[in-house]
C-alpha cells in the first residue's frame, strides 16, 4: 500500500489555472477559424495551421496537463512534484509558444518560429519529463500507469519531430518535409493525445459510469499504438511511402474498438442517471467510430477534403469533446474532494452533480457537438464553417463562464471551511 | 466494536462520502472495515491528516478483480 498526499503535487487552483486558460486557448482558435474560415480549405492554408496549433497547443495542452496534476495523485497514488513558479511559468511558455507560432504561421516570420520552438520544447519536454519520471517511480506499473508512460513517450517523439520540422523551416535542412509532417501530426493525434483519452478512459468510464471495467485483452492491444507508430516511422524514414496509411488504418481499427467498448460501458451503466455526462461519454463512443471510419477515405480517397474533415472529427471532434466531458466531472470532483479535505467540521456540502449546473453543461455540451459536426461538413460545403466556428466559440465561451463559476465558489467555500472549528470526535 | 462497510460498486464520490460519514461514528478503540473496488488514494490522505491509523489489503473480487479492504481506527 503507497501513501501519496496530494498535497506533494501541483494545488488544485494551478490545475485550475490550466484548464481555464485551455479552455480559453479553444475559444481563440475558434475565433481564428471564424476570422479566417477559408482556412479549411487545405490542411496547408497558413490559417489551417495556425489554429491547429493554437487549437492544440494553447487549447487542448493545458487542459490536459493541469488535469494530470490532479488525476495523477487522485487515480494512480503518485505524485508530480511541485515546481512552484515553474508550473505558472509552463503555462506561460505553453501559450506564449502557441501564439507566436500560430503568429509565424500567419505571418511566416523565421523569428517567431525560433521563439516558438524555444517556449514549446522547452516547456513540454520538461512537463513530459516530470510526467514519465513521476510514472516510472511505480515498480509494478498499473494499466492506467502503463498508458500514460506510453502517452509521454508520445509526446517526446511528437516533440522532436516538431524540432526536426523547425529545423527545416529555419535551417533549410534536406529532409522530407511532407513526410515528416504527417508522422509528427500521427504521433501527436495516434500517440499522445488517443493515448491519453483511451488510458483515461479506461480508469474514468468504468468508475463514474459504474459499468465493467475494459477488457484485458483490449488493455494490452493499446499497448501495440506506439509498436506500430514506431515502426511505421522507421518504415516511412526507410522509403516506404504506404507506411502511414497501413499504420494510419491499424490505428483506425483500435480507436473504433476504443467507440464500440465505450459506447457499449455506458449504455449498460449502472448509474441510472441518463445526464449530460451519459450524453456527453456516448457521444465520446460514437465520435471515436466515425474518426475510425472517416480515416479510410482520409487515406485513401484522391479528395483531400476527407482529410480535412478528419483532422477537424480528431481534434476539435474527440480530442476537444472528449476535454470538454471530463471537465465536467473532473473539476466538480477535485472541487468536491478538496472541500472534503478542508471539512475537518464536517459541514453539509453541495452534492458533487450540484457544483457545475446540469442545463448549462447540456447546453454547452449540445452546442459544442453541433459545431463539430458542422465543421466536418465545411470541409466540403465551406460556406457552413463561419457558423461552425461561431458555434464552437459561443460554446467554449460558456464553458468556461461555467466553469470560472464553480472555480470562484470553490475558493469562497474553501475558506469557510478552513475557518470553522474542527468536529468533536465521540467519546468511548 | 468492528463495523463493515461495503461501499463496492457505487460511484464517485459516494464511497469516500460513506466512509467519512462512518468516522464520524467511531470511538477510541472501535475499527471501521471498508470494503471497496478500487484503491482509495483521497481517503488515505485524508485519513493521515486526521490522524487515523489504517491497514490496507488486497483480495480478489467475486467477478476476478481486485478489492480493498481497510481496517481503520483512531490513533491514541
Amino acid at each position: 500500500m503507497q501513501m501519496i498526499s496530494t498535497d506533494a503535487s501541483p494545488p488544485p487552483l494551478l490545475s485550475f489555472a490550466y484548464m481555464l486558460a485551455g479552455v480559453a486557448g479553444m475559444a481563440v482558435a475558434a475565433a481564428l477559424l471564424l476570422w479566417q474560415p477559408e482556412a479549411l480549405l487545405t490542411r496547408w492554408h497558413p490559417a489551417a495551421l495556425a489554429t491547429v496549433h493554437v487549437f492544440a497547443l494553447g487549447g487542448l495542452m493545458p487542459v490536459m496537463l493541469g488535469a494530470l496534476f490532479q488525476f495523477v495523485p487522485v487515480a494512480c497514488g503518485l505524485s508530480l512534484p511541485r515546481w512552484g513558479w515553474g508550473d505558472v511559468a509552463l503555462l506561460l511558455f505553453l501559450e506564449g509558444g502557441a501564439a507566436s507560432l500560430a503568429t509565424g504561421f500567419l505571418t511566416a516570420a523565421p523569428g517567431l518560429y525560433g521563439a516558438a520552438g524555444v517556449l514549446l520544447l522547452g516547456a513540454l519536454g520538461a512537463a513530459g519529463w516530470r510526467l514519465l519520471r513521476a510514472l516510472r517511480a511505480q515498480a509494478r506499473q498499473a494499466d492506467v500507469v502503463g498508458a500514460l508512460s506510453r502517452s509521454a513517450v508520445a509526446l517526446g517523439v511528437t516533440l522532436l519531430l516538431a524540432a526536426v520540422l523547425l529545423g527545416i523551416l529555419l535551417f533549410g535542412w534536406d529532409l522530407p518535409l511532407l513526410t515528416l509532417v504527417d508522422w509528427h501530426a500521427l504521433w501527436a493525434i495516434g500517440g499522445w493525445v488517443a493515448g491519453l483519452i483511451t488510458g483515461v478512459a479506461s480508469v474514468v468510464v468504468p468508475m463514474f459510469h459504474v459499468s465493467p471495467a475494459y477488457p484485458k485483452f483490449w488493455l494490452r492491444a493499446l499497448r501495440l499504438q506506439h509498436w506500430l507508430l514506431g515502426g511505421g516511422l522507421l518504415a516511412a524514414l526507410l522509403g516506404w511511402a504506404g507506411a502511414g496509411g497501413a499504420v494510419s488504418m491499424l490505428l483506425a481499427a483500435l480507436l473504433l474498438g476504443f467507440g464500440g467498448l465505450t459506447v457499449q460501458r455506458v449504455v449498460v451503466s449502472k448509474r441510472g442517471e441518463k445526464d449530460a455526462f451519459y450524453w456527453g461519454w456516448l457521444m465520446v463512443g460514437v465520435l471515436a467510430i466515425i474518426l475510425a471510419l472517416v480515416a479510410v477515405p482520409a487515406c485513401w480517397a484522391a479528395d483531400p477534403r476527407w482529410g480535412v474533415a478528419f483532422g477537424v472529427l480528431a481534434l476539435p471532434g474527440l480530442g476537444g469533446f472528449t476535454v470538454s466531458v471530463m471537465l465536467y466531472r473532473i473539476v466538480p470532483f477535485l472541487i468536491w474532494l478538496h472541500w472534503q479535505r478542508a471539512n475537518k467540521a464536517r459541514a453539509r456540502l453541495p452534492l458533487l452533480h450540484h457544483i457545475v449546473p446540469e442545463l448549462g453543461q447540456r447546453i454547452h455540451l449540445g452546442i459544442e457537438l453541433g459545431s463539430i459536426v458542422l465543421l466536418a461538413l465545411g470541409a466540403f460545403m465551406p460556406q457552413m464553417v463561419s457558423v461552425a466556428a461561431a458555434l464552437l466559440l459561443a460554446a467554449k465561451l460558456l464553458q468556461f463562464g461555467l466553469l470560472a463559476h464553480a472555480m470562484r465558489d470553490f475558493r469562497q467555500r474553501l475558506a469557510v471551511l478552513r475557518a470553522l472549528p474542527p468536529r468533536s470526535r465521540v467519546a468511548a | 466494536m468492528s463495523r463493515l462497510l461495503d461501499v463496492r460498486g457505487l460511484p464517485p464520490c459516494e464511497p469516500l462520502e460513506r466512509t467519512l460519514a462512518a468516522l464520524d461514528e467511531l470511538a477510541p478503540g472501535d475499527e471501521l472495515e471498508v470494503l471497496i473496488h478500487r484503491e482509495p488514494h483521497p481517503l488515505y490522505a485524508i485519513l493521515a491528516e486526521r490522524g487515523y491509523l489504517w491497514r490496507a489489503a488486497t483480495e480478489p473480487a467475486p467477478d476476478g478483480s481486485t478489492q480493498y479492504r481497510i481496517l481503520i481506527s483512531l490513533a491514541e
